[in-house]
C-alpha cells in the first residue's frame, strides 16, 4: 500500500504505468483484439494508404498493419519476458554463488562478466545467430546472455552485503550448508532489486529486438515484429511512408513508458537513491561500478 | 528517336523488347571523351579470379579488363571479340578460331594462339568452376600464332554461347604464371579497354583507361570506379543525388518514384532467371506427377509478381526453365493463358483428388488419413525477393490445406542444406532460381534435370529421374542442326510440363538505373550491364549540377 | 596490476580465437560450396578445396593458424588472398575515425546540456532538455539515420549520403550516432550534476557568494566527473558497437560491415580477425577505464 501511494504520487510515472500496462494487456489479448487476421495476404490490396478499413493502411501482401502492430506487442513482450527470465535464471545464481564464495571463483567471474558487460549486444547477436540461425530463440539467447553479467553482479553484491550481517555468520558458524543458507538467508533479500533491474532491462531488450530483427538476424516473416516491419517500410519509404508511422509509435510508445516506469520503481523502492539514482542506472546498464560497489568488490576479493 | 524510347519506358506490356531497343534508340550523337564512371553494385566480390567465381556482379568487373572469344549482344546473339571468325569441321568435333591480331595483354605479353589455348587447357586441368559448361571440351590446340583449334569429345552445339560467358575470358599466361591464381584474385589482367589497378575488398575496384587498346579509338571514360554499396535505398537515394553514375539491382517499389525523376533514366529487361521451387522426388507424395502438377497449379504467379515484385521485378514464366532470348525457347502457355500452369486452386484439389488425397475442412490428408505438411527451405536475401515469395507460397499452399514450415536461412547455410546427396537432404521443398548466363539450353538440359545430374554431381536437387527427358537431353547436346535441336527442346520442354519436377515460379526481371547524362550503356538478359564502351555528355552533365 | 591487466588481455585474444575457430567450423556454411555457386558438381568443389587448403586436417588448419596469429599473421581472406591483417586494420582505423568523432560529438552535447539543464534544474529549459533525450533514448538509429538520409541527403541535398570521401561525408553517420549517445549521457551527466549541486561544499560555496557559472564549472563538475568518465568510456565502447549498424546504413566501410559481410560469405579468416579486434578494443578500453577511475579516486587502488 505504501509502495503504491509513493509510486502514484510521480504523476507522469503513474500515467506510464498504465501505458505500459496496457500495452501489456493488448501483448496478452492480441489474438482476440486484432481488427482482422494479421497474416491474411490479399495481393490485391497491397499498400493501401491508412482508411476506416485499415486504420493504418496495409502492407506490401495486403495485410492489415495494425492488426501486425498489435501481434507484433505480443510477439515482443514475450521476446522481452523470455530473454529476462533467461537473464534472471541465469544470472542470480551463478552472482549468489560467486558472492557467496568468494575468492579465486568471484575473481574470475568478475572478470568474465567485465567483459561480457562491455561487448555490444549486436556483436554478440550476429556470432549466436550465425551458430543458431536467425530466430526468436536466437535472439533470446543473445539478449539474456548479453544482460546476464547485470545480474550476476546485482545478485552477487546483495549476497556480499548480506553475508556480513549478524544471522548469517552465526548460521555458518552453526554450520549450516552453502545452499541453505543461501536460500534461506540471503535469497529473501535479492527479490527487489531483481525486479529493478529487470524493469531497467526491459526497454533495452524491447530496442534490441527491434534492432535485431531490423537488421534482419531475429524474428523472421511472417511473424510481426516492429524492427522488422520497419526494415520491410524502409524499402518502400517513398511510396508508402504511412507504413512507418505504426511499428515506429508502438516501438516508441513501448520503450519511453518502459523506462519512466523503471524509474519511477527505482526511486520508489529505493527513495534514498533519489538524485543520485538516475546516473546509478544509467552506470548500470552500462556495466559500471558505482564507487560503493567498487569498494566492496575490494574486500570481497582479498 | 526520343520520343520513341519515352514511349516504350511508359508502356509496361513492352518491356521485353525494351533491352533492344533502349540500345538501338541511344542518341548517335558522337561520343564525348573523359571522366571517371562510378557504377554502383549491391555485393561483396568473392575473387577477381575468374576461374573460381560464379558471382554474377563479378561479370561487370571482367569485362573491363579482360575479354572473352565471342561476346552476346543485347539481342544475345552472338559477335566475334577476341575471335574474328570461327569454322567448325564437318564431324563437328573441332572448332577453328582466327584470332584478333597484334593485341598485347595489360603486361605487354601478347595474345595469341598459345595464350588463348593455355587459359582453357589450364581450365581443364584445374577444373575451374565454369568446367563443366564446356561438355565433352578435350583440349585446345595453338594451331599457328592466330589460329586455335578446340577439340570435343562430341559435336557440342553449345560452344560458342558458353565462350560469351565472362568468366572464360583470356587472361594473361604470364601473369598467371608469375602471381598464380592467389595473385589473380585481386587483380584483373586481360586485353581489356581499361588496365586494373586498384582493388579493396568490400569497397570498391579501379580501372584506367587502356591507351593502347586494339579497337581504335575506344574507350571514352578515362577511368571507371565500380563501387560496392550493399543497401538498396541507400543506392537509389546516391544515384538521385548524383554520387553515382549508375545502378542496378533496384528495388522494384521504388521504380516508378525514380521513372519520375527527369535526371535518371530507368530501364528493366526480363532476364535468364527464373524462380523455382525444388521438390524433392524422394519424398513419397511429391514422387507423384500428379501432385507435382496439383502444386503448381496451386501457386498464384500473377500474385506473387504483383506484390513481390511490385509487378515490374518479375515477369510470368512462358515456358519451363527457358525464357525468351534463350536458344530453342517456345511459348509454352495453352492457348489464352498468360502463364504456364495458371493459377487455378480447384483444379489443384481435383489433381490431387486423382492422386488419392482428400481435402476436407481445410486441411489435405493423405490417403492414410495424415494431414499434409512439408518443410520448405528458403534463404533469404540470395536472389531479390526470395523469402518473401517463400512467405507467399506458405500462404498459397495453406488454402489448399497444406501446412509448410517455412525454414529461413541466410545464404550460406541454405547452400549447404541444399547442396546434399539424396540420402542426405532434409527439404521437402525449397526456393531457388535457376539462371542461364550463356543463353543455351544446354546447361539446364545437363545439369538440371538430367538423372546424371542428381546431386551432389550437378544441379538436380530434385532427385527427378525420367527416361524421356535424359533421352532429349542427350539428344539435343549433341544436335549441330539448329532446327533440329530447337525441336528437340521443344519436346523436352513440354516433358517438363508434365512431370512437372519443381514448382515453376516467375522470371526475374533486371533493371538498370543510371544518370541520363550517361550514353551507350547496356543491359543484357544474361544479368551484364557493359558500359565500357560509354561515355558522359558533359554539356547534360554540367547542367544536371554533377560535378566530379 | 597493469601487467597482469595485459597478460588477462592475451590470454582472452587466444581463448577468443581458438573458440571462434572450432564455432566457425562447425556452422553449416562451406565457403568451397559458396565460391562455387549453387549449381557446381562435385568435383568443382572438391578442386576448390584443394586450391585454397579447405581440405587440409582441422588440427592442421588450426594450427597452422595459431602459430601464423603469434607472429601477427592473421592468414589471407577466403576469397580475396588478401593479407587479413591489413584489410582489418583498414577498416578499424575507419571505425575508430566514426565512433571518436561521434564519442566527440556526444560528449561536448551532453556535458553541455547536462550541466545547464542541472543548474536551471525544474525550468522550462530542464524540461525540454529531459523530455527530449528521453526521445532520443527511444529512437533507434536505424529510423533516425535513414531520416536524415532522405531528409538531408535526397531531399534538401545538402549532404553526401554514402562513402567517406570529404569531410561533408562524415556529419549525416556522426551526428546520427552521436546523438543517440548524447541523449543518453545528457541524462546522467545532468543527474550526477543534480546530485554535486546538491553537495554541503557548494550550498557553503553559494553561501560564501560564489558566482553561479563559477560553483558549476568549478566545484560541481569537478565532483560529478569521476561517475561522468567511467559512463564515457564504456559508452565509446557502444558507440563501437553501434556504428555496425550506422556502417550498413551510410555504406561506411568500418569493421562492422566487414565483419557482417564476413560473416554471410563465411570469409572464416576475417570473421576471427575482426571480433579479436573488437574484442582486444572493448577490453583495452575497460582496462582505461579502470585506470581513470583509480587516478581520479584516491579511495580505490589496484
Amino acid at each position: 500500500m505504501e509502495f503504491l501511494r509513493s509510486f502514484s504520487r510521480d504523476r507522469v510515472g503513474l500515467f506510464f504505468a498504465f501505458v505500459l500496462l496496457a500495452l501489456f494487456a493488448v501483448a496478452l489479448t492480441a489474438q482476440w483484439i486484432t481488427p482482422s487476421d494479421p497474416f491474411r495476404i490479399s495481393l490485391r490490396q497491397g499498400m493501401r494508404p491508412p482508411s476506416w478499413a485499415n486504420w493504418l493502411g496495409t502492407d506490401q501482401f495486403g495485410r492489415d498493419v495494425l492488426s501486425r502492430v498489435i501481434l507484433a506487442t505480443q510477439v515482443t513482450t514475450k521476446i522481452a519476458l523470455a530473454s529476462i527470465l533467461f537473464a534472471v535464471a541465469l544470472g542470480v545464481p551463478l552472482g549468489m554463488f560467486v558472492g557467496y564464495r568468494g575468492g579465486m571463483w568471484d575473481a574470475v567471474a568478475m572478470r568474465i562478466t567485465d567483459i561480457m558487460l562491455i561487448f555490444p549486444i549486436i556483436l554478440l547477436a550476429i556470432v549466436i545467430v550465425v551458430v543458431a540461425g536467425p530466430s526468436e530463440q536466437g535472439v533470446i539467447i543473445a539478449l539474456g546472455l548479453s544482460q546476464m553479467p547485470q545480474f550476476i553482479r546485482v545478485a552477487r553484491g546483495v549476497t556480499l552485503s548480506a553475508k556480513e550481517e549478524l544471522y548469517v555468520e552465526a548460521a555458518i558458524a552453526a554450520g549450516a550448508s552453502w545452499p541453505g543458507i543461501l536460500w534461506r538467508h540471503i535469497w529473501p533479500n535479492i527479490s527487489t532489486p531483481i525486479i529493478v533491474q529487470a524493469t531497467l532491462t526491459l526497454p533495452v531488450f524491447v530496442l534490441n529486438t527491434a534492432a535485431l530483427s531490423y537488421l534482419g538476424l531475429g524474428v523472421q516473416p511472417p511473424t510481426p515484429e516492429w524492427g522488422q516491419m520497419l526494415n520491410e517500410a524502409k524499402e518502400v519509404l517513398t511510396s508508402a511512408p504511412y507504413l512507418i508511422i505504426g511499428p515506429s509509435i508502438a516501438l516508441f510508445l513501448f520503450v519511453l513508458s518502459a523506462n519512466l516506469v523503471g524509474d519511477t520503481l527505482q526511486e520508489t523502492l529505493n527513495p534514498k537513491l533519489k538524485g543520485r539514482r538516475q546516473a546509478m542506472m544509467g552506470l548500470r546498464r552500462f556495466g559500471a561500478k558505482t564507487p560503493a560497489e567498487r569498494a566492496s568488490e575490494q574486500k570481497g576479493t582479498p | 528517336m526520343l520520343p520513341r524510347l519515352k514511349n516504350l519506358l511508359g508502356s509496361l506490356a513492352v518491356t521485353a523488347l525494351l533491352a533492344s531497343s533502349a540500345a538501338v534508340a541511344q542518341d548517335a550523337a558522337k561520343p564525348q571523351y573523359g571522366g571517371q564512371l562510378i557504377y554502383a553494385q549491391s555485393g561483396e566480390k568473392f575473387t577477381l579470379f575468374m576461374g573460381r567465381s560464379t558471382d554474377q556482379s563479378g561479370q561487370d568487373v571482367w569485362l573491363h579488363a579482360c575479354e572473352t572469344l565471342v561476346e552476346l549482344d543485347p539481342k544475345n546473339e552472338i559477335k566475334p571479340l577476341l575471335a574474328k571468325s570461327w569454322k567448325t569441321s564437318p564431324d563437328g568435333k573441332t572448332v577453328t578460331f582466327k584470332l584478333q591480331e597484334g593485341v598485347k595483354f595489360h603486361d605487354g605479353s601478347p595474345f595469341n594462339a598459345e595464350a588463348a589455348a593455355f587459359v582453357f587447357n589450364e581450365a581443364k586441368a584445374k577444373k575451374f568452376i565454369y568446367l563443366p559448361l564446356l561438355e565433352g571440351f578435350e583440349k585446345a590446340t595453338a594451331d599457328s600464332e592466330y589460329e586455335m583449334s578446340f577439340h570435343l569429345a562430341a559435336p557440342f552445339p553449345a560452344l560458342l554461347p558458353t565462350l560469351g560467358y565472362r568468366p572464360l575470358c583470356i587472361f594473361s599466361p604470364t601473369a598467371y604464371k608469375a602471381v598464380g591464381e592467389a595473385g589473380l584474385a585481386t587483380k584483373v589482367v586481360g586485353t581489356g579497354p581499361f588496365v586494373h589497378t586498384q582493388f579493396v575488398k568490400g569497397e570498391y575496384t579501379i580501372f584506367e583507361k587502356n591507351k593502347d587498346y586494339w579497337q581504335a579509338g575506344k574507350p571514352y571514360f578515362d577511368s571507371v570506379k565500380i563501387v560496392i554499396v550493399p543497401d538498396a535505398a541507400t543506392r537509389t537515394a546516391m544515384l538521385e543525388r548524383g554520387e553515382i553514375d549508375r545502378t542496378v539491382q533496384l528495388g522494384d517499389l521504388e521504380l516508378a518514384r525514380l521513372e519520375r525523376n527527369k535526371s535518371v533514366l530507368v530501364r528493366t529487361v526480363p532476364s535468364t532467371r527464373q524462380f523455382y521451387v525444388v521438390l524433392n522426388h524422394k519424398v513419397p507424395m511429391l514422387a507423384n506427377p500428379t501432385v507435382r502438377r496439383a502444386l503448381n497449379y496451386a501457386i498464384d504467379k500473377a500474385g506473387i509478381v504483383q506484390s513481390v515484385f511490385a509487378g515490374r521485378g518479375a515477369s510470368l514464366m512462358t515456358a519451363p526453365t527457358l525464357m525468351e532470348g534463350v536458344v530453342g525457347y517456345t511459348d509454352m502457355r495453352a492457348a489464352g493463358e498468360e502463364t504456364i500452369f495458371p493459377y487455378d486452386p480447384d483444379k489443384a484439389l481435383a489433381l490431387m483428388k486423382e492422386a488419392g488425397y482428400a481435402f476436407n475442412g481445410g486441411v489435405l490428408k493423405d490417403p492414410q488419413g495424415q494431414p499434409v505438411k512439408l518443410k520448405l527451405f528458403t534463404p533469404r536475401g540470395a536472389t531479390k525477393g526470395d523469402y518473401q515469395i517463400a512467405q507467399l507460397l506458405q500462404t498459397f499452399l495453406k488454402q489448399v490445406g497444406i501446412t509448410a514450415e517455412l525454414t529461413v536461412m541466410e545464404s550460406a547455410a541454405f547452400s549447404s542444406a541444399t547442396n546434399l546427396g539424396p540420402d542426405d537432404a532434409k527439404y521437402d521443398m525449397a526456393l531457388l532460381s535457376w539462371g542461364i548466363p550463356t543463353a543455351d539450353p544446354d546447361q539446364p538440359m545437363m545439369y538440371f534435370t538430367h538423372t546424371n545430374a542428381w546431386k551432389p554431381y550437378g544441379a538436380n536437387r530434385m532427385f527427378f529421374s525420367d527416361a524421356e527427358i535424359d533421352r532429349l537431353a542427350n539428344a539435343a547436346h549433341i544436335e549441330t542442326d539448329p532446327a533440329k535441336r530447337n525441336a528437340l527442346v521443344k519436346q523436352w520442354m513440354a516433358r517438363l510440363l508434365v512431370t512437372a519436377p519443381v514448382i515453376y515460379l516467375p522470371t526475374l526481371n533486371l533493371g538498370l538505373a543510371g544518370r541520363t547524362y550517361l550514353k551507350g550503356d547496356e543491359i543484357l538478359a544474361v544479368d551484364n550491364y557493359p558500359a565500357h564502351f560509354a561515355w558522359f555528355d558533359k554539356a547534360e552533365m554540367e547542367r544536371q549540377g554533377v560535378k566530379r | 596490476m597493469i601487467i597482469g591487466r595485459m597478460g588477462f588481455i592475451i590470454l582472452a585474444g587466444f581463448l577468443l580465437l581458438s573458440f571462434l575457430f572450432a564455432l566457425f567450423h562447425m556452422i553449416p556454411g562451406d565457403p568451397a560450396v559458396l565460391l562455387a555457386g549453387d549449381n557446381a558438381s562435385k568435383d568443382v568443389i572438391e578442386s576448390i578445396r584443394g586450391a585454397y587448403g579447405f581440405d587440409r586436417p582441422l588440427y592442421v588448419q588450426y594450427g597452422t593458424y595459431m602459430s601464423h596469429v603469434v607472429l601477427g599473421d592473421f592468414g589471407v581472406s577466403n576469397y580475396s588472398r588478401q593479407p587479413v591483417l591489413g584489410i582489418v586494420l583498414s577498416r578499424v582505423l575507419n571505425t575508430a575515425q566514426l565512433a571518436t568523432l561521434a564519442m566527440i560529438f556526444a560528449v561536448v552535447v551532453s556535458l553541455t546540456l547536462g550541466s545547464l539543464s542541472a543548474t536551471f534544474w525544474g525550468s522550462s529549459l530542464d524540461k525540454t532538455v529531459t523530455v527530449g533525450s528521453l526521445v532520443g533514448i527511444c529512437l533507434p538509429v536505424f529510423v533516425t539515420g535513414i531520416a536524415g538520409i532522405y531528409f538531408f541527403g535526397v531531399y534538401l541535398e545538402w549532404l553526401p549520403i554514402a562513402g567517406m570521401a570529404s569531410w561533408a561525408n562524415y556529419v549525416l553517420p556522426v551526428i546520427t550516432l552521436g546523438t543517440y549517445q548524447a541523449a543518453i549521457f545528457t541524462r546522467m551527466v545532468r543527474s550526477c550534476m543534480i546530485d554535486a549541486l546538491g553537495k554541503e561544499f557548494v550550498i557553503t560555496a553559494r553561501a560564501k557568494g560564489v558566482a553561479e557559472w563559477r560553483i558549476v564549472l568549478t566545484h560541481a563538475l569537478p565532483n560529478a566527473f569521476l561517475p561522468i568518465i567511467t559512463l564515457f568510456g564504456l559508452g565509446f565502447g557502444h558507440t563501437l558497437g553501434g556504428s555496425v549498424v550506422i556502417e550498413s546504413i551510410f555504406n561506411w566501410p568500418g569493421l562492422g560491415r566487414l565483419m557482417v559481410e564476413s560473416v554471410l560469405t563465411r570469409d572464416l579468416p576475417i570473421i576471427q580477425a575482426s571480433i579479436f579486434f573488437f574484442a582486444i578494443i572493448f577490453i583495452t578500453l575497460n582496462m582505461l577505464v579502470d585506470i581513470l577511475y583509480t587516478w581520479f579516486d584516491p579511495r580505490i587502488s589496484y
